[in-house]
């Protein structure tokens, strides 16, 4: 082909009024559209189980009952991990994000969880998000997502969606069974009612 | 204009109100964060951390607890709290775990019933601040408080500070603790014996 007709057909493909292939971009495998991904976060969070207005615990809880749904439909699932600034700091410079589902319009903690999803956006770009209702009203990247937590120093780690906890150290501990997961639900709501109840 | 003798009064108590106000709001502000939420001391005069023998409830009467260490309790039914109380016992029962109580054992009457967890400690602070120290579990992510002017203080920093080099973790704790969520206070801890 000569140059003349490259560029003739160049200039075709810039103003071809025909539809691309297939005008609808399938996901990569396990990833999520941003649409689903946000469906997915907005039906977790009208969950009434979950406490998500119980920031005070539970985090590792919440983050594994939604990675579970998540997996059992074929999702990427993975977890993120923010951690307070080491050494014998955890406690000095603590994780704090302010919220109104605590009496005092904040909470402080040593390491926070939520799981991750590979969302696709319309050019099958795939970049992976934080699912977290505790804290967030949207699906949020990881750097937004640990920006919320007023901490710079603090360290993301990323893993796989079976660790149930991963302390600091790097151990990573499983889930208890599925009764115990409701219980700790169970649990979390009780506090929350005698964390406000008492307040009032 | 000149201002009157009255005027220049009134003009400087307004200042010094305005100075008196600047001055005293951040201190209250920084005092309220540093102190957080210093709860009022539980009543008590009685706090127990046991697991439960039996529970009882009838149709028309008060409900019976009766706690490992022998103490025996009524429960009122028909107001909120026993039904969050009824929740607690029924989960330490379906577990097989320690409850936390607060009351007056002579006349049986519960102040409060927290929740027991079986925990290990990540991080005791270094020292007191605010007449508390603060400590972080492993598992849960808020610090929690352990108050040097409660009865159940020395003992409690003592076994919490053994389990931070004793190699207990979340996967095999070696602590039961109750925490009251309302403040994050521990109110009470003990050793977590082998079954």
């Amino acid at each position: 082909m000569s140059s003349f007709d490259q560029q003739q057909e160049a200039i075709k493909r810039q103003f071809s009024s025909a539809p691309p292939a297939s005008p609808v971009v399938s996901c990569p495998k396990g990833a999520l559209t941003e649409q689903e991904a946000k469906q997915w976060f907005d039906d977790f969070k009208h969950r009434e189980e979950i406490p998500w207005n119980y920031p005070n615990d539970c985090c590792y809880n919440r983050a594994h009952v939604m990675a579970r749904e998540l997996q059992a439909v074929g999702v990427d699932v993975g977890k993120v991990w923010n951690y307070a600034p080491p050494p014998i700091a955890y406690i000095a410079n603590p994780l704090r994000v302010s919220t109104s589902n605590d009496p005092k319009g904040y909470v402080e903690w040593g390491y926070h969880v939520a799981p991750t999803v590979p969302v696709a956006d319309s050019r099958n770009n795939v970049t992976r998000m934080v699912l977290d209702p505790s804290i967030a009203a949207s699906p949020m990247t990881p750097e937004q997502w640990k920006s919320l937590q007023g901490q710079p120093l603090s360290k993301l780690v990323f893993t796989n969606s079976e660790p149930y906890y991963r302390d600091e150290k790097g151990r990573v501990y499983p889930a208890p069974t599925n009764d115990e997961v409701s219980e700790i639900f169970d649990e979390h709501r009780s506090n929350r009612e005698k964390n406000w109840r008492r307040d009032k | 204009m000149r201002k009157t003798g009255a005027e220049t009064n009134e003009s400087r108590r307004q200042f010094c109100k305005i100075l008196l106000l600047l001055a005293g709001f951040p201190a209250m502000s920084s005092s309220q964060s540093a102190h957080g939420q210093l709860a009022a001391p539980l009543h008590g005069p009685d706090f127990v951390l046991e697991k439960v023998v039996s529970w009882v409830e009838s149709a028309n009467a008060e409900a019976e607890l009766k706690l490992a260490d022998g103490s025996l309790w009524k429960l009122k039914p028909g107001t909120r709290s026993y039904e969050d109380q009824r929740d607690v016992i029924g989960r330490a029962v379906r577990r097989n775990r320690e409850l936390f109580l607060s009351g007056d054992r002579n006349r049986a009457n519960v102040e409060i019933i927290i929740d027991a967890r079986q925990l290990a400690v990540q991080e005791i602070s270094s020292k007191e601040t605010n007449g508390r120290y603060s400590v972080l579990f492993q598992g849960p992510p808020s610090v929690y408080y352990l108050r040097t002017d409660r009865p159940w203080f020395s003992q409690a920093f003592s076994l919490l500070r053994r389990s931070v080099s004793s190699g207990a973790s979340f996967g095999a704790p070696d602590l039961v603790v109750a925490i009251d969520p309302a403040h994050s206070e521990i109110v009470a801890v003990k050793g977590l014996k082998s079954p």
